[in-house]
């Protein structure tokens, strides 16, 4: 490539001896400068983030209705940023952070590779502030993809300008720029640092050792930088670009003499630096594999990757035509679609599109030209599978998983190279045709700017009819957003020109300065506010609330009810442990469980039903409830959200009282929670409430809630409406009316009873209705007459299991007093034969987590455990109870008796199901005696019975606490299994008296340690092999890689 | 020679204007010049008016109007008459003893889908002729007009004929759509606004595209064009709307203009001598007809009627007759909403029931 060009070799020495590479280093900073100006400037005041979010939640909200800079910049707070600062706050401990255990009942945090422990862009982390490390970390990743793209140009023979420009337009490129935050933009340097030092190999046939070393690094440091799928495809590019470089070489030197020889060691040489690279990262490799067989993220993918829309390609040109969620001028947040970033991570401004377009003049003679054109060709028909051709690339091993989504930096560095190459063929000179040239380009360049405007026109004017209140902006943004960019493409493209024409060199120089200058203007200075700033105070901030949860809770576990909550990850930075996870992977098998168990929703998994069953496996302490309504065990709360549905009011003033009959299935009613809004302006009044026996009209409970009351918790300022609130006119909440547990209520029906002396129409609150609610079983009614439905409300038993600890803003602090330790031990335990068996079997409702532990059958079970505690088939026995007595028999046909089943845990061990009981009459079995809590006739009749527990045992000691190691103490009569409340994941192991024992799966999602009779030490580590064989490959690795390097230098000394 | 040297530029520079030219084409791309760019009617039917060879012409005050001599499609070969209305021409002067009859009304009026002795015009003139009564109807019927137009129609071209009755059937069905380019039918037609001068005749550059390109992005850059972009959007948005009452757009009559509308005809008509009777032409129900704000412009009407006193021919009640006598609500209408031969036999009947006690006192 560019093999007649006569300019003189240049090596990394040379470059920085002669200061081009050093001066190309400072430029760039220079241009980061710029483009971080706005944090710079700002240092005192902001933070790099978008952690303004966190103000639309209770919790974390500083300033009610702050407007956050960036909606859909979610990630970096809820995930980038938390795992750094936690990855920091542990090595500080001197741990290195392989678990987390503040989310999702423990989860892999090494493995997680976003994490990005061993990064060296997370480096300013550990060393410096956490504002200084967020801009560093940025700045470091954004040079590096620059100043690495420079010097692999200058490597091309690309002078100085040029090389500059291609640097700063792909440095500036908008999957580096828009996912500066994520692990992406510093995985993204690998590409330029690959091929540089893939050049420099290839060009010094003798001294090849340090570009070699320098290669192995870069992978090993790519492999690191946290985003495999940009390393993937980046490494893509480099092992094409280094195959047509080695074939090319073969071309032109196979007449010599051992040429093939000499190249297939060359080859040879470049596979070493790749499989050392990789090697040295096996251990964050080997962990991750091991990772993502046990995730999600291979069900979500469901390996069908969606190619990139084309319909807007006008946005290549105007990125901000449908929108930009930085500006007031959003249409929707969905739009373009999915959203911005995955649409603008292709975006490299026009300019330098349309000169990489020029450059293909000159590709016939310039190979490294041809060889990117062709690459970002194939590039554009890969990703938006043009004419189908995405599944021809599918064919290629793995191609097929790797989302088309991460391959941007791809299609951005070949246009960039191209451009740069393309300037430089211009900035030598052109010769005879150069007027010809400049006529050319200019009448290219109006096709262009027509082509992209047109095309813009036709964008906005399908996109005219969607639905958005923010139309009204229009006029503000677009016009001036199309006649800014085109002004910045004209003078381009006039500086373009000048670079065509001058006869001057230095003339030209100003031109391709002009070039570089408008398209630095087009990307990074145009999207340098993309990645908002947060003022000091709004950057997780320690709210009252937090302080007082954080104090209270300390480091056990909670759960909060809703959506208005501590999105994970963001509780790591406050040090609070909730069962909640985001890492975009989810271990499977604990993801699947919390979904059923607690609701099916989106990526920050709020809760939206919950059990006490639930709790105790999760191993939740505490529960945070808004508005008090803690709806554990009740049933509506997830119900009836579709959007679209509306809901009838009722004011309650003098003689529009509203009732509603409820009917209780269970004993133990105890609280009624019943969503009302009241008006704005609306203080002085108040409701009262009743509750009364249906029948006996005995009034069980009354109180009094006075407006005002409700109302502070429904300002307008301070209220902010969650996705899963009803859609009502106006705001409201549930609001809760509690009263002693009737201890008989099951089977009987209750009236509530909501009525106002002193509201006034306008002045009042408001119940709802809809017509198609049924939840209650009962009647409403509104000024005596039925409605039709029920109102929204709902209801709950047994509250005083959660002791009430503290009010927390609108939040009400629960202390779950059945709750279950992070590690219990339980007497009881069955096997279930599949996944689907334990869901069932943790989904029945007597199903108690500390009475027994539901065991998977997989392959960490041995045999003998299979044997004793399964199958289990009573499918065939008889189960029959006696009219009018509860008390369940087994009955033996053969000894004609009936076997009193003593309890649940019987029941649910042996596999009975309730639906195959049978009502008997007494008569049936005349004669026949019967056992009553007899163990002995229990375990003639064949089925499995649990000893109960003997009283005064010590309880369960945990001496160890540390996120990789516990160690705990047991002291049992009878052997036991200990339930670890962790979700389960290969890699931990137990050792019991030192002996080492499997950990079975527990529970779906959990861990069980078998633990003998007698005192025992068991030990509960996390030492994955896949991290000791990625250790050892390492250590292999480097000895190979260092082993190779003084070989040779031996080799040069002999 | 330095001219044979331009030879070869000006040669690219001619292939490339061609292929430019081509290219525009294929992709459909159209700026004409803003004569030809506003929008009057809709932009389908602009391109008839333009032309001044379909069914209708461009008119200054009526905006528009059938054209005399055109073809009626649905038709086998009736052509709309010399003086610009439906069936047959009328002489200036009146015949003693024949009662004339003016129809101002839209498309069920004009008779769209149905031929001329199908339309309830001419089977009122035939019912009336069968009991004894000679009368003519002059039909002034234009599809898609309004009762602003209706004025217009009636100073223009109805008053001259001096009919004996005016027979009005606007209620609504355009007067509550969005004004195309936002402009209302007053506007229009006090003001001259968005009243394009098509007589100018296209420019050359309306025939090359490559011209309209350039005219285009001029005006991108440096004209009015965002504001026409944004008014033209609005419009796509707004028609989704318009049977709201919260609707923000411009309607072609506002409600007030409805009910003044009448009254202003009614006191034209009686001026004239005439006598002029409202007639309620109802829609298909269920359809995007059916909306609030159609049934209140249809309450302006009859406000308006009634404080001008204008007899109502309420032929829903005909409608609602006929379908409780057996006929099927979906034989009343064509497929568009407008009135089927059927619907017409019901409303001449309608008509015929509420003239004749008129006509016999006379």
């Amino acid at each position: 490539m560019a093999d007649r060009d006569c300019r003189p070799e240049r090596g990394v020495v040379s470059a920085f001896v002669r200061g081009e590479a050093l001066r190309g280093g400072l430029a760039l900073l220079l241009l980061l400068v710029a483009f971080f100006w706005t944090p710079l400037a700002r240092y005192d005041e902001v933070y790099y983030s978008s952690a303004d979010l966190l103000q639309d939640f209770s919790l974390t909200r500083v300033e009610p209705g702050y407007p956050a800079a960036n909606r859909i910049m979610s990630d970096e707070i809820t995930e980038m940023q938390p795992w750094a600062m936690f990855n920091r706050d542990e090595l500080r401990e001197g741990r290195i952070p392989w678990w987390n255990p503040w989310n999702g009942a423990g989860c892999p945090h090494f493995a997680n590779y976003q994490s990005a422990v061993f990064s060296v862009f997370t480096l300013p982390w550990y060393v410096l502030s956490t504002k200084a490390a967020l801009i560093a970390t940025a700045f470091l990743k954004l040079w590096a993809c620059g100043f690495f793209t420079f010097l692999f140009l200058q490597k091309r023979r690309v002078s100085f300008w040029p090389a500059l420009f291609g640097a700063s337009a792909f440095m500036f490129g908008g999957h580096n720029v828009l996912l500066v935050s994520f692990p992406h933009a510093g995985a993204q340097a690998v590409l330029p640092a690959g091929l540089y030092f893939a050049e420099c190999v290839l060009q010094r046939f003798e001294r090849r050792k340090a570009p070699l070393a320098g290669l192995a690094v870069t992978f090993t440091l790519g492999l690191l930088a946290g985003q495999p799928e940009v390393f993937y495809f980046s490494f893509a590019v480099i092992a094409t670009y280094v195959a047509a470089r080695l074939l090319l070489l073969l071309r032109r030197t196979r007449h010599e003499e051992g040429a093939v020889k000499r190249l297939l060691a060359l080859a040879g040489k470049f596979c070493f630096a790749g499989v050392v690279g990789a090697g040295l990262a096996a251990f964050q490799l080997l962990p991750f594999f091991e990772f993502l067989h046990h995730s999600r993220l291979y069900e979500q993918r469901s390996l069908v990757q969606t190619p990139l829309s084309t319909q807007y390609w006008p946005l290549l040109f105007f990125p901000d035509l449908l929108g930009n969620p930085s500006t007031p001028w959003v249409l929707s947040y969905t739009l373009p679609w999915p959203n911005y970033e995955l649409i603008h991570m292709a975006y490299a401004g026009a300019l330098v599109v349309f000169v990489a377009l020029v450059a293909l003049v000159f590709a016939r003679r310039d190979k490294t030209l041809a060889f990117f054109a062709l690459a970002g060709t194939a590039w554009l028909f890969y990703a938006y599978d043009l004419f189908g051709a995405a599944k021809f690339f599918a064919l290629i091993p793995s191609v097929d998983i790797a989302p088309m989504n991460r391959s941007q930096g791809v299609w951005l560095f070949c246009l960039a190279v191209c451009a740069s190459i393309g300037a430089e063929h211009l900035l030598r000179g052109l010769d005879k045709r150069r007027w010809l040239f400049a006529g050319g380009v200019l009448g290219a360049a109006l096709v262009f700017l027509a082509t992209f405007t047109i095309g813009a026109d036709r964008v906005l004017e399908a996109h005219s009819t969607f639905e958005s209140s923010n139309h009204k902006l229009f006029s503000l943004y677009v016009p001036q957003h199309v006649q800014h960019m085109s002004a910045l493409f004209a003078v381009g493209v006039l500086a373009l020109l000048v670079l065509v024409l001058a006869r001057w060199r230095p003339a030209r120089v100003l031109g391709l300065l002009g070039v570089a200058t408008c398209a630095f203007l087009a990307t990074g200075l145009h999207l340098r506010d993309y990645n908002p700033v947060t003022p000091d105070h709004l950057f997780l901030p320690a709210t009252p609330a937090m302080r007082e949860l954080t104090a209270r809770v300390g480091s056990e576990r909670l759960a909060i009810l809703g959506e208005d909550k501590l999105q994970p990850d963001t509780n790591l930075p406050y040090r609070l442990q909730t069962i909640d996870n985001y890492d975009g992977m989810w271990v499977q098998k604990y993801d699947h469980l919390y979904r059923d168990q607690f609701g099916d929703t989106g990526n920050w998994r709020p809760m939206l039903k919950a059990s006490s069953r639930a709790l105790k496996l999760f191993g939740v302490q505490w529960v945070l409830a808004k508005w008090g309504w803690n709806f554990v065990d009740s049933g509506f709360n997830p119900l009836n959200r579709e959007a679209g549905q509306k809901f009838l009011i009722h004011e309650i003033v003098p003689g529009g009282t509203v009732t509603q009959t409820i009917k209780a299935h269970k004993n133990g009613l105890q609280a009624v929670a019943v969503f009302l809004s009241v008006r704005p302006k609306s203080p002085g009044a108040h409701i009262d409430w009743k509750l009364e026996e249906v029948g006996s009209e005995k009034l069980v409970a009354e109180q009094r809630t006075t407006l005002a009351e409700i109302l502070s918790t429904l300002d307008s300022n301070h209220h902010l409406r969650m996705p899963s609130d009803y859609d009502v006119a106006l705001p409201g909440r549930n609001v809760v009316f509690r009263f002693p547990r009737i201890a008989d209520s099951k089977g009987k029906q209750y009236k509530l009873t909501l009525s106002s002396e002193d509201g006034r129409p306008g002045n009042c609150a408001h119940a709802w209705s809809a017509p198609l609610l049924a939840y209650g079983e009962g009647q409403a009614t509104w000024k005596d007459k039925p409605l039709k439905g029920e109102i929204l409300f709902d209801f709950a038993y047994d509250l005083d299991r959660f002791r009430e600890e503290a009010r927390i803003g609108d939040f009400v602090l629960y202390r779950y007093a059945e709750a279950l330790p992070f590690a219990h031990l339980v007497r009881g335990a069955v096997i279930a034969e599949d996944d689907e068996e334990a869901l069932e079997l943790l989904r029945v409702p007597s199903f108690d987590p500390a009475d027994i532990v539901v065991l998977s059958d997989d392959a960490t079970l041995p045999a003998d455990v299979r044997r004793e505690l399964g199958p289990v088939d009573n499918s065939q026995r008889r189960l029959v109870k006696f009219e009018g007595d509860d008390k369940v028999y087994v009955v033996e046909t053969d000894a004609r008796r009936l076997v009193h089943i003593q309890n649940e845990v019987v029941f649910l061990i042996n596999k009975f199901r309730w639906e195959k009981i049978e009502t008997v009459k007494a008569t049936e079995f005349e004669g026949w005696p019967r056992t009553f809590e007899d163990m002995q006739a229990q375990t003639e009749a064949g089925l499995r019975v649990v000893l109960p527990e003997v009283k005064g045992q010590e309880p369960l000691h945990t001496l160890v606490d540390e996120p990789t190691r516990k160690v705990f103490e047991v002291n049992r009569l009878w052997p036991t299994y200990v339930v670890i409340a962790q979700a389960w994941y290969p890699g931990w192991k137990a050792y019991v008296n030192g002996a080492q024992v499997p950990v079975w799966r527990a529970n779906y999602a959990f861990d069980a340690i078998a633990a003998p009779a007698g005192r025992s030490k068991i030990e509960f580590v996390y030492a994955p092999d896949s991290l000791r064989a990625g250790a050892w490959i390492g250590v292999v690795s480097a000895m190979a890689g260092l082993g190779a390097l003084l070989r040779r230098r031996r080799v040069r000394a002999a | 020679m330095p001219w044979t040297r331009a030879l070869p530029f000006a040669g690219l520079a001619a292939l490339f204007v061609g292929a430019c030219e081509l290219a525009l084409r294929v992709a459909d791309f159209e700026y004409p010049s803003d004569t030809q760019r506003t929008v009057v009617w809709s932009k389908e039917r602009d391109l008839e008016l333009r032309s001044a060879t379909g069914l209708h012409v461009l008119d200054r005050t009526q905006i528009w109007k059938p054209r005399p001599g055109a073809r009626i499609p649905w038709t086998k070969d009736e052509t709309v008459n010399a003086l610009g209305f439906r069936g047959p021409a009328l002489a200036r002067a009146k015949t003693p003893g024949v009662v004339r009859i003016a129809l101002l009304g839209p498309s069920s009026t004009f008779g769209v889908g149905v031929a001329w002795n199908e339309t309830y015009g001419a089977l009122l003139v035939k019912s009336l002729a069968s009991l004894g009564v000679r009368a003519e109807v002059l039909n002034a019927g234009v599809i898609g007009s309004t009762i602003r137009q209706g004025i217009e129609r009636y100073r223009e071209d109805v008053r001259p004929f001096e009919p004996d009755l005016v027979i009005s059937a606007y209620s609504g069905l355009h007067e509550h759509v969005q004004g195309a380019s936002c402009t209302s039918d007053d506007d229009r037609i006090e003001r001259g606004l968005g009243m394009p001068d098509w007589n100018r005749g296209a420019a050359l550059r309306d025939h090359v595209r490559v011209a309209q390109a350039v005219a285009w992005l001029r005006d991108v850059y440096f004209g009015d064009w965002w504001k026409e972009r944004e008014s033209a959007m609005q419009e796509v948005r707004l028609a989704k709307t318009v049977g709201t009452f919260d609707s923000a757009g411009v309607r072609r009559v506002s409600p007030p203009d409805m009910h003044d509308g009448w009254i202003e005809l009614a006191q034209l008509v009686r001026e004239d001598g005439g006598e002029l009777f409202a007639l309620h032409v109802p829609y298909k129900p269920g359809g995007p007809l059916d909306s609030p704000v159609m049934h209140y412009y249809q309450k302006a009407v009859e406000i308006g009627c009634e404080l001008a006193h204008i007899p109502l021919v309420e032929a829903r009640l005909t409608y609602f007759q006929g379908v409780t006598s057996g006929i099927k609500p979906a034989e009343l209408f064509l497929e568009d909403g407008d009135a089927s031969d059927c619907g017409h036999e019901l409303l001449a009947q309608s008509l015929v029931d509420a003239l004749l006690p008129r006509l016999a006192a006379k």
